[in-house]
């Protein structure tokens, strides 16, 4: 069944009229005082909302605040230059994951900001949260006429030929949630003048520097672990940018003493937050555990509390990137960053760090030449969502640019 | 038994663990038993499957002789999907046994060699013997003749129907393989054999749907009879139907009360878990139970449920002696002789519930495929 959860009451509730009627309307100057106002409404709504026990949806109330918005204009506004503007693509298709809530407002507000249209497509199979927000966003968007007639969610399930309908009539479409929803929608055919903007699957992993964590203080031994811990376990370590692998820099002996150190704190972590997966997902851990035992050069294996289990890798070079998530960790120790580099591929996306300077990391980017990994941020930053995501700057891929001569 | 050459002189060797009475042995005496029996069979794993000496290192650490069946290193039953695990040389591979699975999910593999595969037919023997008594009886399938007219291909209902077949004789199949009960080949059966004990066997859901449903109203007369079932109860459960009403439903409707159900898996074939007249489940003399808690996988005590651990004498080929499975059980009492029976009487809860973690990835785009 097609559901439109942006809609008010009063308004249109058959999809094809209002996808005729907001396809048909005029698109929005990026930045739009409209826009901009939206956002700051809807961070308000957010915050109101008072989610507590989902971070995540503090994160984007944060992210969509009047100052951060307001930053982002600026940066958008430096994209210009003498003879080119930037101009909305036109109507844009978003496909997002069912299972991180928070993750398809991003790719919206991005693109509200851009002023395009919008079709944002619910999967049948999303959670209360995901319709709780759209509510949200329907709310605030009410108060926007310019722009609730050019955005909606849709629900629907199963339903072929929605979604050929809209990729044939939209400009960009974005797809996340993995290969498989890659390929699908990949062979559903758009406009020729339309591109997709495409999230697969990604591998992601940090690498400390052992001497530096090891010489910290215990404060910042304890911050760190609460960044990793909101890194690795705020999606159940299933999102694409969370740690899965942790790779020590340095001589074995500090690599184990920082390791040791670090797991344990890291263990205090998910006890202080309650973190806690259901029975058949520990043992789904145990079997994909014992798998890698077979398969690859582990030559560890240990729990920490109930939610932390821990596989000590002798070197990289059997590394596949499937993984169970649900708090399962591969650590690796490496005395040269070169048997790192060399490890790296095209799936790798976040790399998040402690213990090195900003000439280090620049170094490390520049060898890899685009090799694999998209971002190398500091640990506690790898779901911290911006414009700059797999390889796309999301504000140049939802605009066009129009030269002038 | 020839195997029995392999295992130091113990108190009592697996052969005379198979001949002495089933379930006549009290815990404490059968887990010393095992345990010796056990510890051996790790030793002679680790020394021919490279893969569970792996494990054995690095998930148990480097266990040692176990002192309790709980400390037996086991492998996650999945495993026997993914990879191959076997102890022999592939030339002494007699059969390889794979599990039923639907269409696109990986099937267990059990490599077997002509010795394991005896013991697992002597096994299944001594637990039926139990029951049935030394007698073949007459035998009422509810399968139809094709499941097993293709020898080189052992599907787990095919190898476990043909592995009961052994117990019965002049062998009638009640369905045609579109699962068609054949009413009038059932009345001839029992027109000849229905005044002696006969033996119906078949798949628990197979019998409530394909028979049970069928003979209810016409009142065949099975009180002769002694139903033997297997295969889980994930589809009864669904429509309601717990052990109880599948037992009064048959006890009223054709008389039949001699019911049993069994537990019991292809990775560990032979060594199935029987139910009691007192409707729990017991294991056999040369196998037991353990219930491990999911949080910490360490044991759980009588009463407390969690996932269920089977541990067997009979996997001689390959690392399945201790096999952590994804059902949930819980052992009621030990030695609480309420059917004349000794040890671990337990109960099967069902599979452990799916769980569906958050992240990026879909795990099945079904939900936007073209």
């Amino acid at each position: 069944m097609t559901q439109i959860l942006t809609a008010t009451a009063e308004a249109e509730q058959d999809f094809q009229a209002s996808f005729a009627k907001l396809i048909a309307a005029p698109t929005e100057s990026p930045f739009s005082n409209a826009a901009m106002a939206f956002c700051a409404e809807l961070s308000q709504a957010l915050f109101r909302a008072d989610m507590k026990d989902r971070p995540e949806v503090h994160a984007l109330a944060y992210w969509c605040r009047p100052a951060e918005v307001t930053r982002l204009k600026s940066s958008f506004a430096e994209l210009a230059t003498g003879h080119t503007i930037l101009a909305p693509r036109g109507t844009v298709f978003h496909v997002p994951p069912v299972n991180v809530e928070t993750l398809f407002l991003y790719g919206w507000l991005y693109s509200i900001l851009c002023g395009n249209r919008n079709v944002v497509r619910i999967s049948s199979r999303s959670s209360g949260l995901t319709t709780e927000l759209c509510a949200i966003v329907g709310a605030v968007l009410s108060h926007y006429p310019e722009l609730e007639r050019i955005n909606m969610a849709v629900r629907y399930g199963h339903d072929d030929q929605l979604t050929s309908d809209i990729s044939a009539n939209c400009d960009v479409r974005i797809v996340w949630g993995g290969d498989e929803t890659v390929r699908a929608l990949r062979r559903v055919p758009m406009a020729p003048t339309a591109k997709d903007i495409c999230f697969p699957d990604r591998y992601s992993y940090s690498i400390v520097a052992a001497a530096a964590y090891v010489a910290s203080s215990e404060e910042q031994k304890r911050v760190l672990a609460r960044a990793f811990y909101n890194d690795c376990y705020w999606f159940d370590q299933m999102a694409c940018s969370s740690p899965r692998l942790i790779a020590w820099y340095g001589s074995d002996e500090e690599s184990l003493v920082g390791s040791k150190i670090f797991c344990n704190l890291l263990a205090s972590e998910v006890a202080a937050h309650q973190y806690s997966t259901e029975a058949a997902v520990r043992s789904n851990k145990l079997l994909f555990s014992s798998g890698l035992i077979l398969d690859q050069a582990v030559d560890g294996y240990e729990t920490y509390g109930t939610e932390l289990t821990v596989l000590r890798l002798k070197d990289l070079t059997t590394l596949a990137r499937e993984h169970c998530g649900g708090g399962l960790l591969l650590s690796v120790n490496v005395p040269e960053l070169s048997s790192l580099k060399e490890i790296v591929q095209r799936r790798d996306q976040t790399l998040t760090y402690f213990g090195f300077d900003h000439q280090q990391i620049k170094a490390f980017a520049g060898d890899l030449n685009g090799r694999g990994i998209d971002r190398i941020v500091p640990i506690g930053q790898a779901l911290t969502f911006n414009r700059y995501w797999d390889g796309y700057d999301l504000l140049q891929e939802l605009t066009r640019r129009v030269w002038m001569q | 038994m020839q195997l029995s050459r392999t295992y130091n002189p113990g108190v009592m060797t697996l052969d005379e663990l198979m001949h002495a009475r089933q379930y006549s042995l009290p815990q404490e005496q059968k887990e010393r038993l095992l345990l010796e029996h056990l510890n051996v069979l790790t030793a002679q794993h680790r020394a021919g499957c490279e893969g569970y000496d792996r494990l054995v290192r690095i998930l148990h650490h480097d266990a040692s002789a176990a002192a309790t069946l709980a400390d037996i290193p086991y492998i996650p039953v999945g495993l026997l999907k993914t990879h191959e695990l076997r102890s022999i040389a592939p030339s002494e591979v007699f059969r390889v046994l794979t599990s039923s699975g639907t269409t696109g999910q990986r099937v267990s593999r059990v490599y077997l060699d002509r010795a394991t595969a005896m013991l697992q037919s002597a096994a299944l023997s001594k637990i039926m013997i139990h029951v049935l008594g030394p007698e073949r009886l007459p035998m009422l399938l509810i399968e139809s003749p094709t499941i097993v007219s293709d020898r080189t291909s052992f599907s787990a209902r095919g190898a476990g129907a043909l592995g009961m077949m052994n117990f019965g004789r002049a062998h009638c199949h009640a369905l045609d393989e579109h699962m068609q009960l054949q009413l009038p080949r059932v009345m001839e059966f029992l027109s000849r054999f229905g005044g002696q004990p006969f033996l119906i066997f078949g798949f628990t859901f197979m019998v409530w749907a394909y028979f049970y449903q069928h003979i209810k109203g016409i009142g065949l007369d099975l009180s002769n009879g002694t139903l033997i079932h297997s295969g889980g109860w994930k589809k009864l459960i669904e429509q309601s139907v717990t052990n109880d009403e599948f037992k009064s439903a048959f006890r009223r409707d054709t008389g039949l009360r001699r019911i049993y159900n069994f537990y019991g898996m292809v990775e560990q074939v032979g060594s199935v878990f029987l139910e009691g007249e007192d409707g729990y489940l017991y294991p056999p003399n040369f196998a037991d139970v353990v219930i491990r808690d999911p949080m910490t996988w360490n044991e759980l005590p009588p009463g407390k449920p969690g996932v269920i651990e089977v541990l067997s004498l009979l996997p001689q080929s390959y690392p399945g002696h201790a096999i952590l499975t994804e059902d949930l059980g819980v052992v009621e009492h030990i030695d609480g002789n309420t059917c004349g029976r000794l040890g671990k009487a337990f109960r099967v809860l069902g599979r452990l519930p799916k769980a569906e973690l958050r992240g990026c990835s879909d795990t099945h785009a079904a939900g936007v495929s073209a």
